[in-house]
């Protein structure tokens, strides 16, 4: 038994999985272990690397199983293997910092039963994945937060906040979950850990409902890399969003549609894949297990005209529109189309991507500046000379010398 | 045309120099030159330097045959400078060169600045760091116009100053319009630095002469600190009686202001108070009530020192010195606290506008690479007059 196991789920990006191992193994906590679920084409990468170069008990390998997996099968096979109290996942790309563990414990002490601890993440997109200019992003905060449940369940299964994206964060991806609460999932739900392909939001609406008691803390401890092949970077691009798209699609299998029957927003309308991605799993997970989401499609439908908003050139924004357009058509017959109300017309703004400095606390970066940086586990190091150090969130210090 | 003139007093500390021309001479503007004046013993290592760079924008002010006090070396470059805008900063310092942009915006909305400064970074070199040093970088990016009779409060009667007079204005990481310069040598003694203290000599007369003051929120400098620099002396008193020595050896002028019993070895509030009574003096400028403030300043001078032996004789020392200055009944305005815990961690993070950081962020091994890091946090000056406009 460990205090917490960081599984990373990993598919043909061995070389970003390799980093993202040595990153972690640079990290003096013992009381973890880190499991990667290998669903490579090649297993020989992963496979050698694990037996002539990492000399760590911390690290296990799950090799591919001989047929590629859809990524959520990927996931659901991690579970049964992890040996900690929490469980963590982070993509290939990714970086976490294991001395997370030491801020579960103190929170765990406070509130003997939390199931889910949340937290910050920094955004960074690798050098491969700068087509354009892009800028990391540092949350600032250091406050910890015990959230609502009522306030979050808004937020989450009826998009109350009216952004482009529900509230995130409170689940096993880029979170912890502890293990009891995985289990109690798999019994509730269809007898499995995961079921939706959009596997990290299938997870949140889960914690959400079920967990005892959850916590926020601002502080990041991971970093949510973009590299060129990942989800993220689409966002950088149409052709880049629809390759991924296809692929995605390819690789599905035989489990969960993206998008239900009576949800017709499809990840293949351009430029709409994480918005439309997300919608489907919270729309599909509150119409499956019964869950009230009313005032979810008004709600969605401003969250559209804000992913909308954030288009980078006219171009986009015109594309988007039509896409949710055709979707709010059909929808439900037609009974939201009156409130989808995109302007008219549409100025993008200059600053995108390139305003730098503190904005609604995230310090944002610029990332073609950062030369010395060339990792997720890098940026992380870079940002700790100016976010909370660890040990002050541990010991809950107030105190600072003036 | 050539916007700005960045001027670079050295003295025998090449390789700080160095590394700051190469730092701006990598910049792609052209509208700005800079102007290395070398007061070193050995003039080879920058010649050869400058002959390496070959680059137009670089002029190199080669020793003359006897060391030159400060003030001197300082007081030759202006005529050798071609920019309409003049800045200067020491060796181991950096400026960017964008700051060109910011006067060209600035001079748009404001079309009769003469002086503008800049929020300020600070960096100890790390050869000079004993222990890791938490800084603070502003976040804000505001173009404000100043009042002259607020920063006349500021500095002639130390209104809510530090340990220091809270007016920045001045040719030292500042830049003013090179007008303003002559009208500073015309106005006053046909020199632009009159005081061996140049920097504040230098607010002092800017202050005086200057029409219209604009601060930027956002840094465009850093104030460097290396093993021999004077900024070493503000933190470390060992330090202060070299730097104070070797400084006073090298003047070419008096320090002290008449009756004005302050030594100066008693640290920057001493010093700054004999620039700015020996400039008032000068000037037959008379003014009253200011002594409170100042004094508080002295209380806040002690109040910096971490050890408390060296508290407790920083604190004996200007109190015989206010006693001689003023009378027992002045020590009633010095209340000097010894404040240093040693317990207390510093904050790290983001509060009040201002990033506190290890300044060893991103491994920086100089002002200009300490520079480049925060500036991909700071707000990107390319996008100043857009935000204006709108």
């Amino acid at each position: 038994m460990v205090y917490l196991t960081i599984c990373i789920p990993t598919r043909n990006r061995q070389r970003y999985c390799i980093e993202a191992i040595k990153a972690i193994v640079e990290s003096d906590e013992t009381d973890f272990e880190v499991i990667v679920a290998d669903n490579s084409d090649d297993a020989s990468i992963l496979g050698d690397y694990f037996r002539t170069q990492l000399n760590d008990s911390r690290f296990r390998l799950l090799p591919p199983t001989g047929t590629v997996m859809p990524m959520v099968d990927n996931w659901e096979r991690t579970i049964p293997e992890v040996r900690g109290r929490w469980i963590s996942m982070i993509g290939d790309d990714d970086h976490m910092d294991p001395s997370v563990l030491q801020v579960i414990r103190r929170y765990e002490r406070e509130q003997p039963e939390l199931e889910v601890v949340a937290w910050g993440r920094m955004n960074y997109n690798w050098p491969d994945n700068r087509t354009i200019a892009t800028l990391a992003a540092v949350p600032m905060g250091h406050a910890t937060h015990v959230p609502d449940r009522k306030t979050v369940s808004n937020q989450l299964y009826r998009w109350s906040q009216r952004e482009k994206r529900p509230i995130g964060g409170l689940g096993i991806y880029h979170g912890a979950v502890r293990r009891s609460l995985m289990e109690r999932i798999k019994r509730k739900y269809s007898n499995r850990y995961f079921e939706n392909p959009t596997v990290d939001f299938d997870n949140i609406c889960k914690a959400v409902q079920e967990a005892k008691a959850m916590v926020f803390c601002q502080r990041p401890f991971s970093v949510l890399g973009a590299c060129a092949a990942s989800n993220s970077a689409s966002t950088q691009s149409f052709e880049a969003m629809q390759k991924l798209v296809d692929e995605f699609y390819r690789e599905l299998g035989s489990h969960e549609r993206i998008e239900d029957e009576d949800f017709p927003f499809s990840p293949r309308l351009p430029g709409l894949a994480i918005i439309t991605s997300i919608a489907s799993a919270t729309w599909w997970f509150c119409r499956k297990y019964g869950v009230d989401n009313e005032g979810f499609q008004e709600n969605f439908a401003h969250s559209a005209v804000q992913e909308c908003l954030s288009s980078r050139s006219v171009e986009e924004y015109k594309i988007k529109v039509e896409g949710f357009r055709q979707g709010f058509a059909v929808f439900e017959g037609g009974k939201w189309s009156s409130h989808f109300n995109p302007p008219a017309e549409f100025f993008p703004s200059t600053a995108q991507n390139v305003l730098c400095g503190v904005y609604k606390n995230n310090m944002y970066i610029r990332e073609s500046g950062l030369e010395k940086v060339t990792t997720p586990a890098e940026f992380y190091r870079f940002a700790q000379a100016f976010v909370m150090p660890v040990k002050h969130l541990v010991s809950a210090r107030q105190a600072f010398a003036a | 045309m050539t916007v700005l003139s960045i001027c670079i007093p050295t003295r025998n500390r090449q390789a700080y120099a160095m590394s700051a021309v190469r730092h701006m001479l990598s910049s792609e503007r052209q509208d700005f030159e800079v102007v290395l004046a070398d007061n070193s013993d050995d003039g080879a290592p920058l010649a050869e330097f400058a002959a390496g760079c070959a680059d137009p924008r670089l002029k190199l002010l080669p020793p003359q045959d006897q060391v030159l006090s400060m003030r001197a070396n300082w007081e030759r470059i202006v005529p050798e400078t071609s920019g309409e805008w003049i800045s200067y900063i020491g060796d181991d310092d950096y400026l960017d060169p964008e700051l060109c942009e910011v006067i060209r915006v600035t001079k748009k909305i404001v079309p009769n600045v003469d002086a503008l400064t800049w929020g300020r970074l600070f960096f100890v070199w790390p050869e000079a760091r004993h222990a890791p040093e938490v800084t603070k970088m502003p976040n804000g990016s505001h173009l404000i116009g100043i009042k002259k009779e607020d920063m006349i409060r500021k500095l002639f009667f130390w209104e809510d100053a530090s340990d220091r007079p809270k007016c920045p204005f001045g040719v030292y990481h500042g830049a003013v319009r090179r007008t303003l310069l002559e009208d500073i040598r015309n106005t006053f003694s046909g020199q632009y630095f009159g005081h061996q203290i140049v920097d504040y000599d230098n607010i002092c007369r800017t202050l005086m002469v200057a029409n219209s003051f604009v601060y930027f929120e956002r840094p465009m400098s850093v104030f460097g600190a290396c093993k021999a620099s004077n900024t070493m002396g503000l933190r470390d008193e060992k330090a202060a009686e070299i730097i104070i020595k070797t400084f006073l050896k090298e003047i070419d002028g008096k320090i002290e202001a008449s009756n004005f019993p302050f030594p100066i070895e008693l640290g920057i509030t001493a010093q700054i108070g004999h620039v700015i009574e020996a400039f008032k003096q000068e000037q037959g400028i008379e003014i009253s009530a200011w002594e409170d403030n100042f004094i508080g300043a002295c209380a806040r001078n002690c109040e910096s020192l971490h050890d408390r032996k060296a508290f407790e004789a920083k604190k004996e020392a200007y109190r015989q010195a206010i006693i001689a200055w003023r009378g027992k009944d002045a020590l009633s305005a010095f209340n000097p606290k010894y404040k240093y815990r040693s317990d207390l961690p510093h904050f790290v993070g983001f509060h009040d506008n201002e990033l506190s950081l290890d300044m060893g962020i991103g491994g920086a091994e100089s002002a200009a690479e300490y520079y480049g890091i925060l500036d991909t946090m700071m707000f990107p000056i390319h996008l100043l007059e857009g935000r204006l406009l709108s």
